[in-house]
């Protein structure tokens, strides 16, 4: 097979016998694969600082016929957010957004609007590092919605009627949402107005666009938003993330 | 894998579970002990053993010693109002081929690394802020301590948590530059490692 080339996001590398690195990353072309970077640890390596994660880059690799890892040829920064890494929160958030597209995305499944999402994120998160928590809630909405592991938030799963009509909405163990007359004995997490308003904001808004609007909002509703993304994560992996945010506490 | 004797089998599996050696590489370190006297694998064993025996870390900085406190904290000789901290015992060498630091030195070993799960806790770092304190470091006060972790993403963060925790404490903390390797062209450099060279520029 010849060369291949697209764009991509390096999303966690793995040291390899001497000097070489084991590469995974979402191609705009293939979506998540995995590669070898021959050498990428030498001084002297044509990849310098392209495969640090997080990285946005031209990549050009050669795939061979059976073979799950690819070769990295080479890696052109397009975007570096190396400088945003210095923070331990910030390399702990992107290591979360990572595992996330590493483990919701099927290998070798190119999809556009993945990519154009996960892209649009970074870009956010290095023009307003402040608004991290934000727009990491809106990475995780996004991309559980891409992946198809968010439920309809606009009607009632049992009864089709709508969900701003109701006085109340809850999640059921399948982790669907309804109204309040089918939750008999308001049995599942119940959500608030402003989560919900939250969850249509993603959906409507731009990464930027929702970071501004996301600060307005309370503090309360920011962490249900992220206990009820955690809770369907949990269901879809059968498992935590291990990426956690990091806080430093001293 | 059934085609060698069982004892070769179990030395190539041993050799296997060694970091960045594959099933050739081990076949072939299997065959090379297969053939040189039994003289010299009766070294190779005892070094193995001596290792595990006599090494362990040093109770002030974690590098690896055969005597505690190591060498380079029991030297009169050592600058002791200056910490060099540093991920792996390897890395402590490659300061100390320099010869041009004579201070002390902190072994992390390993880095913060939220995406394997590794973090501050995971590090040997709890016994660094003691040591800043001049009762525990013979009278005499830390002045500096330099961050001498990788310059690669999980090293940016380390460096940053440690200096954030020190910091408070009113000690002058650095960190190692970052930029181009001697020898380089600058034709061949990458933007970041330009921009690095570039925001640690110094007067001629
Ligand atoms: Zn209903
Ligand atoms: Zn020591």
């Amino acid at each position: 097979m010849g060369l291949i080339e697209t764009e991509a996001i390096i999303l966690r590398t793995y040291n390899l016998a001497e000097a070489d690195k084991i590469v995974i990353c979402l191609t705009r072309k293939a979506g998540v694969i995995r590669g070898v970077a021959r050498g990428s640890r030498r001084l002297k390596s044509r990849f310098g600082a392209g495969l640090e994660p997080f990285t946005l880059v031209a990549l050009s690799y050669h795939e061979k016929e059976g073979r799950e890892l690819v070769a990295l040829r080479q890696a052109e920064i397009i975007s570096s957010y190396f400088n945003l890494c210095s923070d331990a929160l910030m390399v702990s958030s992107l290591a979360r957004m990572a595992e996330m597209v590493i483990e919701f995305s099927p290998p070798h499944e190119p999809n556009e609007r993945v990519f154009r999402m996960v892209s649009a994120c970074l870009e956010a998160i290095s023009r307003s590092p402040a608004s991290l928590e934000e727009l990491l809630g809106y990475f995780e909405v996004w991309l559980l919605r891409l992946s198809g592991f968010l439920p309809d938030i606009t009607r009632c799963s049992v009864c089709g009627s709508s969900l701003r009509d109701s006085v109340a909405v809850f999640m059921d163990a399948e982790g669907r949402l309804r109204c309040r007359q089918c939750s008999p004995g308001a049995l599942g997490a119940s959500l608030s107005e402003e989560v919900l308003g939250r969850l249509r904001a993603i959906r409507r808004l731009s990464p930027d666009a929702y970071a501004l609007e996301g600060l307005k909002g309370s503090a309360e509703s920011r962490k249900e938003l992220d206990r009820l993304t955690s809770i369907i994560i949990r269901r879809a992996l059968e498992r935590e993330l291990r990426a956690k945010p990091l806080v430093l506490q001293s | 894998m059934l085609e060698y004797a069982e004892p070769v089998t179990k030395l190539i599996d041993e050799f296997k579970r060694l970091p960045g050696i594959g099933h050739k590489t081990a076949q072939r370190l299997a065959f090379h002990i297969l053939r040189v006297p039994e003289a010299d694998v009766e070294r190779f064993v005892g070094a193995l053993r001596e290792v595990k025996e006599r090494i362990g870390f040093c109770s002030i900085c974690n590098n690896l010693t055969d005597v505690d406190p190591c060498r380079f904290c029991s030297s009169a000789g050592r600058d002791r109002s200056m910490i060099c901290v540093v991920e792996e015992p390897y890395n402590l060498v490659a300061v100390e081929k320099t010869r041009s630091y004579k201070g002390l030195y902190h072994v992390l070993h390993g880095s913060l690394s939220p995406i394997r799960g590794i973090g501050p806790d995971d590090l040997h770092l709890a016994n660094l802020l003691p040591r800043l304190k001049p009762e525990n470091n013979e009278g005499i006060e830390v002045s500096e301590v330099i961050l001498a972790t990788n310059p690669n993403t999980e090293g940016e963060a380390t460096a940053n948590y440690i200096s954030r925790l020190l910091k408070p404490l009113g000690v002058r903390v650095t960190r190692i530059a970052m930029g181009m390797p001697v020898g380089s062209d600058l034709e061949y450099v990458d933007e970041v490692t330009m921009d690095k060279a570039l925001a640690n520029r110094h007067e001629i």
